[in-house]
């Protein structure tokens, strides 16, 4: 912050030079996504059909509600590694509430519910307490994850049929839950584009000092944050255990990184204040391509993890190079 | 100036100049020091103090002429070749590291000897030997974050010695203490001139400087304007010397006298309970008029601004505003529903989400306004307000989404006073709000103010600049000690009055 370097904008009008660094961080992703689509559809056999088109939405659905979460929290200034435990935790009880005769809708109340609990526990430390978020989510990860083991016993358990309706049943050819998540990404984007509490998550997430001084509810408003990020991990718990038809305490628990990394390739700062759904969405779809496209090739998932953390890197030191780029033109 | 040696003679300063660019920021500066004596060295910010410090400590080298020590020409290259000749500055800022202990913290600079490994033992013993020679009683097994800040200052005092300093110099040591603590600092630095220490002290705290010293040197656009025995000058002559007689009792542009509008804002029995940095502090703020607070840092100036913004909670006391008689506002919500609007001082970290644009940052305090149907925002109205707000205010940006951290630090300071103007509100208190920013900005901030004033809101000034508690205010109330002193008005409204009421004249 100290070292920035001053400006007098409108003293020296210059015409502005293009390069590569001046477009917006969600272009250049997204300009990477299609060029890995192009690759794609020359080398790998079946990659541009729609039955495959489906593969790639359906799978990535559980991964994009996730990170509707984790952009929340990301937004406004923090993070959430606990959603890697809280999508087993919700899994595992899922499961075994349908097993023993709960109704579906009741079952995922049920989730629902533990979610913002958890995302209350995370208000209270980290915004009432101010512990660090990456220590608190980092303690909630392993207790949500650990009590998704010991309520499924180590085992995997299996999820009655009647209650997939979200990962099972089918309009056209989307499941369901693939039209839940379009409609939480949409949902999602009109909160934080043009809701007053999503444009409050973006000042609490730029400064929230500045925020407070200036009268605005930094402890609600981040809450909401951490709160709904809770509650949408045990949604794409549910999905995610409604999709297998079976749940265990490690299922989805890689999504912690998965959905940051989307995050971040979309054009979030974890410094706060930067990050969009587009954004996201994008940075969930590049993920869940080069995963699909590297599958077809027959390449092995190790490899798949590789090149993951590759483009993340790469995007990530992309976007450190726009903000320098920005602050000294 | 008489050029003879004493036998006590430690340093001598012969024709010190420095020149950047094409500015002489110090002129022919001649000074000798004795051992056991105290300079104190006064004047205004941009007089020059800095360059001749960083001068005689080695920091900075000089354009012209020498330093002699000993009968011999010295030409410092660096702090180090400084510290070894056994000169020390302690800056205003300290350097120490917080999460070590005092002993560890002592013997940084001074580590025993081709020693690799030292027992813990061994550490606190020599901390130990080195705060005996100040007569220091601290543990030295405390880490440095829990002692007091004059503790902290003594313990750099005692590293400084530790190097067999014969030249220390102190740069505003007491800019963060208590009065108590100053005064414990002062004892200290009279055994330190006794024990044969030559010190140099520099402070815009008058008070404390006739104290503590020998002689005073007065610097004046780079100029020796003065060099006298403190026992034979005034602190009124020293102001006059610092200010130069052309402005010294200009009170820069006459304002009209102003209109009062209205019930006055009362603030009473302002304490804070555990530390004094507010006494009993009473004020009236009249709506129609800027009213300023003037006081050097520690006065207690700075907590009122706080404690009316709700930015400061441990303070007592009661303010009847506009909406009837209350308690001092627990949190920036509070002084919001008080109808209080403030600007902090700290424009980066406290005023303004940097990364955020022009217009969320305007808008902040008047979002709700926008409001529609299930708390959509109203984009349109938001964006309007934010381009007429940028026109009236004179913002210097490309649109109002650019980010706000790409504008100049003046047209920040705008951005910033524009979004708590935009709130409306009965009482404007402002905190330095012109540091760091052009003459220009400076000026239309200070014309935005009285405007506001005569517009009928109360706004509060709350400044350590001199400069601005003079020009832009219709009132002036110096504080000192955690209270009002003095109120200056009309013709008494002059920097003389205000900076030696200030310091602590009798006057």
């Amino acid at each position: 912050m100290t070292n920035q370097v001053e400006l007098n904008v409108a003293k020296a009008p210059r015409a502005p030079r293009f390069t590569l660094s001046r477009l917006p961080a969600t272009a250049v992703v997204g300009t990477f996504l299609v060029l890995v689509i192009a690759v794609f559809s020359i080398t790998a056999d079946g990659f541009l059909t729609v039955g495959n088109a489906t593969t790639i939405v359906s799978t990535a659905s559980v991964i994009m509600i996730a990170a509707l979460g984790q952009l929340l929290v990301v937004i406004s200034g923090g993070f959430d590694l606990s959603i890697g435990g809280m999508i087993p935790l919700a899994a595992v009880l899922f499961s075994s509430l349908t097993t023993s005769g709960w109704p579906m809708w009741s079952a995922l109340l049920a989730c629902l519910i533990i979610g913002v609990i958890v995302g209350f526990i995370h208000t209270f430390f980290i915004v009432f307490l101010k512990v660090n978020p990456l220590i608190t989510t980092l303690a909630t990860l392993s207790v949500t994850g650990g009590i998704g083991f010991i309520l499924s016993n180590g085992q995997t358990l299996a999820v009655p049929g009647d209650a997939g309706v979200l990962g099972d049943q089918v309009i056209g050819t989307l499941p369901w839950h693939v039209l839940v998540m379009v409609l939480l990404v949409i949902v999602v984007h009109l909160l934080l584009q043009h809701s007053i509490f999503g444009r409050r998550i973006y000042m609490i997430g730029g400064n929230s000092e500045a925020a407070r001084i200036a009268g605005v509810r930094v402890t609600l408003i981040g809450g909401s944050a951490y709160v709904l990020s809770a509650v949408f991990a045990a949604f794409a718990g549910v999905v995610l255990a409604s999709q297998l038809l079976a749940a265990s305490g490690a299922v989805g628990s890689d999504i912690t990184l998965q959905s940051l990394a989307a995050v971040v390739l979309g054009g979030a700062a974890l410094t706060g204040g930067r990050g969009s759904v587009p954004g996201a969405v994008i940075g969930v779809l590049l993920l869940g391509i080069i995963a699909n496209g590297m599958t077809i090739l027959l390449v092995p998932s190790f490899y798949q993890q590789v090149v993951s953390g590759i483009v993340l890197l790469a995007a990530v030191t992309f976007s450190r190079l726009q903000e320098r780029a920005k602050r000294v033109s | 100036m008489t050029f003879d040696t004493s036998p006590d003679r430690l340093i001598s300063l012969r024709g010190i100049g420095k020149r950047y660019g094409s500015v002489d920021v110090l002129r022919e500066i001649d000074i000798d020091l004795d051992a056991g004596e105290c300079l104190g060295l006064v004047g205004e910010n941009g007089a020059g103090k800095s360059t001749l410090l960083g001068i005689v400590s080695g920091k900075t080298p000089p354009t012209w002429g020498t330093i002699l020590m000993g009968g011999e020409e010295r030409a410092f290259r660096s702090p180090r070749e400084a510290r070894a000749a056994g000169i020390e500055i302690i800056p205003q800022e300290l350097a120490y590291i917080p999460h070590l202990s005092v002993a560890e913290n002592l013997l940084l600079a001074n580590w025993p000897r081709g020693r690799t490994w030292v027992s813990q033992r061994a550490l606190n013993r020599e901390g130990d030997i080195a705060l005996e020679r100040l007569g220091l009683s601290i543990d030295v097994r405390r880490r440095m974050t829990e002692l007091s800040l004059a503790e902290r200052q003594l313990v750099e005092i005692a590293k400084a010695l530790l190097g067999n300093a014969r030249l220390l110099i102190l740069d505003e040591p007491t800019a963060s203490l208590h009065a108590r603590e100053s005064e414990f600092l002062m004892g200290k630095l009279h055994q330190l001139k006794a024990n044969g220490v030559c010190l140099i002290y520099v402070s815009h705290h008058l008070d404390e400087t006739f104290e503590v010293s020998d002689r005073i040197a007065v610097l004046r656009n780079g100029a020796l304007e003065d060099l006298s025995m403190t026992a034979s000058t005034t602190l009124d002559r020293t102001v006059s010397l610092m200010l130069g007689s052309d402005q010294a009792y200009g009170t820069g542009t006459l304002r009209p006298e102003p209109q009062r509008l209205g019930q006055p804002i009362e603030l009473r029995g302002w304490n804070t309970p555990t530390q004094p940095v507010l006494v009993n502090c009473d004020l009236d703020l009249h709506p129609g008029e800027v009213l300023g607070l003037f006081g050097l840092v520690g006065s207690g100036a700075e907590s009122v601004a706080r404690g009316l913004g709700g930015h400061q909670s441990d303070i007592a006391g009661s303010v009847s505003g506009p909406t009837g008689v209350s308690g001092v506002p627990r949190s920036p919500r509070a002084a919001r529903a008080m109808q209080v609007a403030y600007v902090p001082a700290e424009r980066k970290s406290d005023g303004l989400a940097l990364n955020q644009t022009v217009a969320e940052n305007l808008t902040v305090m008047v979002l709700n306004r926008f409001s529609g149907f299930a708390s959509w925002l109203k984009r349109r109205g938001q964006l309007a307000l934010s381009k007429s707000t940028v026109e009236s205010s004179a913002v210097r940006c490309q649109s109002v989404l650019q980010e706000v951290g790409q504008l100049s630090g003046g047209n920040q300071q705008k951005v910033l006073l524009a979004s708590r103007l935009l709130a409306e509100p009965a009482i404007l208190v402002l905190h330095e709000p012109t540091r760091g920013v052009d003459i220009g900005s400076r000026n239309q901030i200070h014309a935005q103010l009285t405007d506001y004033a005569r517009a009928g809101g109360a706004v509060l000034l709350v400044t350590s600049d001199v400069q601005e508690a003079i020009d832009a205010t219709d009132r002036l109330l110096v504080m000192r000690d955690g209270r009002v002193v003095d109120e200056l008005s009309g013709i008494r409204k002059t920097k003389n009055l205000a900076l030696s009421t200030a310091a602590g004249s009798a006057a």
